[in-house]
């Protein structure tokens, strides 16, 4: 039905009848679909839920014991035995990757929850009521920024010593700065808008407001930020271990795996090679999912 | 501008005051006691008491905080507990090192992210722009340290073309600066891309299509100078992103800079070169941010009026005068 | 013809995305004389910008296409210059006013530069000299020539399109397009906006399409006038053609929707119905669901053009010989089915 046909057309046409009858849109719907055609997104998901399975199954995938010192096989070339070599205790790195997996998603998970809780609910709590509050909050976070992140983070860890709790603590305090602005402007971004105002206009109360308005809007907004410092506490995690400010040794943490392997770098590359491989591709992942989220939330955005 | 300008700095004070008060809480919660840590572990006790007297470290934690500060505003940033030199004079020199890392991991970040964000917007939702978004998100990816290492391994260890550590020859410096560099390119490349699109589809970019005027000339002529501003905004946090790297990759690298200083002052519990050492990085950062934020304002002639006019930062583009 | 500046034939330009074709401009024909101005009236969406755009070849890249048609600019078909020759002649030999004056100038540069921009581009001129002359402009259109170094925020809005005047006439142009060219003005900005306007087009001899849907605009600038709807022309004369003796039901119907000083009407006539989906034209006559005067035949087949009087014609089968049916009062009634 149209005054010309073109094969511009006639392609959608053909489109169009292979379809099967539209499924009911729903604005998460309508993102999932986005999120589907994306490529490099889907390829950051599934390479996500693979390390969340290796990191699950670690015991079941590892060929040893991560800490079991073998001094017949130290320093040993990658071979069928030790798929990823050993290390100078001879213990397995491919073992130790894996397991690895295992501490870094969770250390990650937790550092990611813990700043999205603090440094998220100061940001919320700044965009929701909007002046002294906001002016206090956010004075107090541009002292907290005017010192670099991982900086901060070490001085933590350097107070408080080396060990698992002590670095999700440190991770924790010194991102606030950045997910409270990053979470006030999404708040002030939802707030600011139309639909708020009209609610507001027909006295829909302040709780109801926040939950049943304001964070199911802000939400896309939200899981973008946690997926996106996942990677960034898996870096900052990892940089922090491998100078010696960190985690304590044996955990086979992969920043830690390549520090160890620091000495030998000349003899034996390989015992660098596999751990920050592991790090670049959770890391990298990440990102893609990350990004992908972005573009499936927020097309504008892009 | 100038009444813009000093009231910026006066506002850098309270920062300054809350980043040394943040340090000094947590020097406070630091366990061991530092006097032992000068004199070692054969003093006696009443060598360590009198140390401690020597040091204040007996007062209420406020009134140290405030002699602390007291002798910061005279240059006095306290003396190394290792060398029991003055942290200012151990520190000014290395100052030179890092400042030259960061700013040649910026320039590198800034000047190849604004490229690729540019070449990414102009084909966009082509292959380009897909490989641009892969290269400038793996850098993002991957740890300075071990982007760091990788250069080694190739450039030193294998080329024997750059020196792997130190920075004897200024070849040394190359290494350093790419790996912070690198890993600065996505936020770099993802703000210009994003911004670029936006200014391309404004309509003095068809009104200069209209004039005839080159695609090229308007990429350059008319788009850039708008689509820069957020990245120019960007700027500051990059810095603050790159100076935070190049403390890892100055210990990676084994450059004599602030980074590995304080590296060096954490690990040996060292607190007045640490409290020291983030003093001055806060007050650097905080000078720049300052500097980009007018740099910004010559960029965008909309905001001279706004602030002239003693107007809020940024608010919205001056109102136009009456007709 | 010799004396036709810009004549368009069949012009067919469609959007096309990766989930429809929207048929934006349907085989028009225009024809437009020298130093005359040419009055476009539709309402939003009728295809009158896309037009334009199409005319000037800045028609969004990847999405927008023209499927078929010439656009002859003395005698030269502008469908087959190069890239590089289009870009001599925008800006040189036509030249457009865009219809937001607030976002068409840029505002990091100086008004100045903004109008040197396009002399340079076009004249063999210095800088210094280009500068010159775009002081000249702004004289001419009414500013004071020191404020050349100003930026565009500050001006006001009327100021400004003043300025977007001046960089379209600065090459003194043989067309000017200009589209909406007072719709983000306030009402008294715009009566000195279009005096100016018409004013320089006379002083020039410019030739000059007005895009609006403003009918009163029409009247008072324009020497003819083609009524847009659905992206095709429906009705074309001479402005006392059209005012004085409209014969397309909806250039009617446009008439009877606007308030009269002199009639208390309770409310204004409203043409019934939405416009058609461009993305999916019925092969009948576009305006046959909204038409007040149809019959079946209009159901069935696209109306062709129909000479009412010399220069004169309409896209409606009413003014066929064959014409037969009665007129429909009620057309709600005969088409049950959804408006």
């Amino acid at each position: 039905m149209a005054k010309m046909h073109t094969p511009a057309m006639e392609k959608i046409e053909r489109r169009n009848a292979k379809r099967k009858k539209p499924v009911k849109s729903t604005p998460a719907y309508e993102s999932w679909k986005r999120f589907k055609r994306n490529k490099t997104a889907m390829i950051g998901l599934v390479v996500v839920c693979i390390l969340i399975l290796v990191a699950i199954l670690a015991p079941l995938i590892a060929p040893y014991d991560y800490q079991t010192q073998d001094y017949t096989a130290m320093l040993q070339k990658p071979s069928g035995a030790h798929l990823f070599g050993t290390d100078q205790f001879g213990r397995d790195i491919f073992s130790r990757c894996i397991y690895g997996a295992r501490y870094s998603l969770v250390i990650a998970l937790f550092c990611t929850i813990a700043a999205l809780f603090s440094g998220g609910l100061l940001g919320i709590i700044a965009g929701y009521f909007g002046g002294k509050v906001d002016t206090i909050i956010m004075r107090i976070m541009d002292i907290f920024q005017s010192i670099p992140m991982i900086m901060f983070a070490m001085c933590i860890v350097a107070v408080l010593g080396n060990g698992i709790p002590q670095l999700v603590c440190a991770i924790m305090f010194a991102s606030m700065p950045t997910m409270a602005r990053n979470n006030r402007a999404a708040i002030l971004r939802v707030r600011g808008s139309d639909y708020i105002e009209a609610s507001e206009a027909i006295g829909v109360g302040q709780w109801k407001m926040i939950l049943k308005h304001m964070i199911p809007n802000a939400a896309g907004i939200m899981i973008i930020f946690f997926v996106g410092f996942l990677a960034v506490s898996i870096l900052m995690m990892s940089s922090m271990s491998y100078i010696g400010v960190g985690l304590a040794a044996p955990t086979p943490e992969w920043g830690l795996i390549l520090n160890d392997g620091k000495a030998y770098m000349m003899t034996a590359p390989f015992m660098m090679i596999f751990p920050a491989l592991m790090i670049m591709i959770t890391c990298f992942a990440f990102n893609l999912l990350g990004d992908g989220l972005r573009d499936a939330f927020d097309p504008k955005m892009k | 501008m100038v009444k813009y300008i000093v009231k910026r700095i006066l506002l850098l004070i309270p920062i300054l005051l809350g980043v040394s008060a943040i340090i000094f809480i947590l020097k406070t919660f630091t366990p061991g006691d530092p006097a032992r840590q000068i004199l070692g572990n054969n003093a006696t006790q009443e060598q360590i008491d009198a140390k401690r007297e020597e040091l204040g470290l007996n007062d209420p934690v406020p009134l140290q905080y405030v002699r602390y500060i007291g002798g910061v505003v005279t240059g006095d940033f306290g003396d190394s507990y290792r060398t029991g030199e003055p942290v200012l004079k151990e520190i000014l020199p290395r100052l030179g090192v890092s400042g030259i890392i960061t700013l040649g991991a910026v320039f590198i970040g800034a000047v190849l992210g604004v490229l690729l964000g540019i070449l990414s917007a102009l084909k966009k939702y082509t292959w380009v722009d897909s490989l641009v978004l892969v290269i400038s998100m793996f850098f993002q990816s991957v740890p300075e340290f071990v982007v760091g290492l990788f250069l080694i391994l190739i450039f030193a260890v294998n080329l024997h073309i750059l020196p792997a550590n130190g920075i004897e020859t200024p070849l040394g410096f190359i290494m350093p600066m790419l790996c912070v560099g690198l890993a600065s390119i996505a936020s770099y490349t993802r703000i210009t891309r994003s911004s670029m699109l936006e200014v391309m589809g404004e309509d003095y970019i068809r009104t200069a299509r209209a004039k005839g005027q080159t695609e090229g000339k308007i990429v350059y002529s008319h788009a850039l100078r708008n689509a820069i501003i957020p990245v120019v905004q960007s700027i500051g946090t990059g810095l603050a992103n790159s100076i935070g790297g190049g403390m890892v990759i100055e210990t990676v690298f084994a450059v004599p800079g602030v980074g590995k200083y304080i590296v060096d002052s954490i690990t040996q519990r060292n607190y007045p070169s640490v409290l020291g050492g983030a003093l001055i990085i806060a007050f650097v950062l905080t000078i720049i941010n300052l500097l980009v934020d007018i740099a910004f304002v010559i960029i965008d002639p909309r905001l001279k009026t706004t602030i002239i006019a003693g107007g809020a930062k940024r608010k919205k583009a001056a109102k136009p005068k009456a007709a | 013809m010799s004396e036709n500046i810009l004549s368009i034939k069949d012009l067919v330009i469609h959007y096309e995305t990766q989930e429809e074709v929207v048929e934006a401009v349907n085989k028009i024909n225009l024809d437009l004389n020298k130093g005359e101005i040419l009055g476009l009236v539709g309402e939003t969406g009728a295809g009158k910008t896309t037009t334009a755009l199409g005319i000037m070849g800045l028609l969004p890249p990847k999405v927008g296409h023209v499927i078929q048609g010439n656009i002859f600019l003395e005698g030269e078909d502008l469908l087959k210059k190069s890239q590089r020759e289009m870009r001599s002649i925008r800006g040189k030999k036509i030249s457009m006013i865009f219809q937001d004056p607030m976002t068409a100038l840029n505002p990091v540069k100086t008004v100045g530069d903004q109008i040197a921009e396009v002399i340079r581009l076009h004249e063999r001129c210095s800088k210094a000299e280009a500068l010159k002359k775009a002081q000249d402009m702004l004289a001419m259109v009414g500013i004071v020539p020191e404020r050349y170094k100003e930026y565009p925020h500050q001006f006001s809005g009327g100021m400004k399109q003043r300025i977007v005047i001046a960089i379209a006439l600065a090459c003194e142009p043989e067309l000017l397009i200009a589209d909406e060219p007072t719709t983000a003005l306030d009402v008294t900005i715009q009566a000195q906006i279009l005096d100016m306007m018409r004013k320089l087009q006379k002083d020039k001899g410019t030739s000059m399409i007005l895009i609006t849907h403003d009918l009163g605009v029409v009247a008072e600038m324009c020497d003819h006038c083609a009524v847009m709807y659905g992206g095709e022309i429906v009705e074309y004369g001479t402005v006392e053609q059209i005012f004085d003796n409209p014969k397309h039901p909806y250039t009617k119907a446009l008439y009877r929707s606007i308030p009269s000083l002199d009639q208390d009407v309770e409310r204004l006539h409203v043409i019934p119905g939405m416009v058609s989906d461009p993305s999916n034209l019925p092969t009948y006559c576009t305006f046959y669901d909204r038409c007040e005067e149809c019959n079946e035949e209009c159901g069935k087949h696209d109306p062709w053009i129909v000479d009412i009087e010399p220069g004169h014609w309409a896209k409606c089968f009413r003014y066929t010989p064959e014409w037969s049916g009665t007129p429909v009062a009620d057309p709600a009634d005969t088409k049950g089915e959804g408006k």
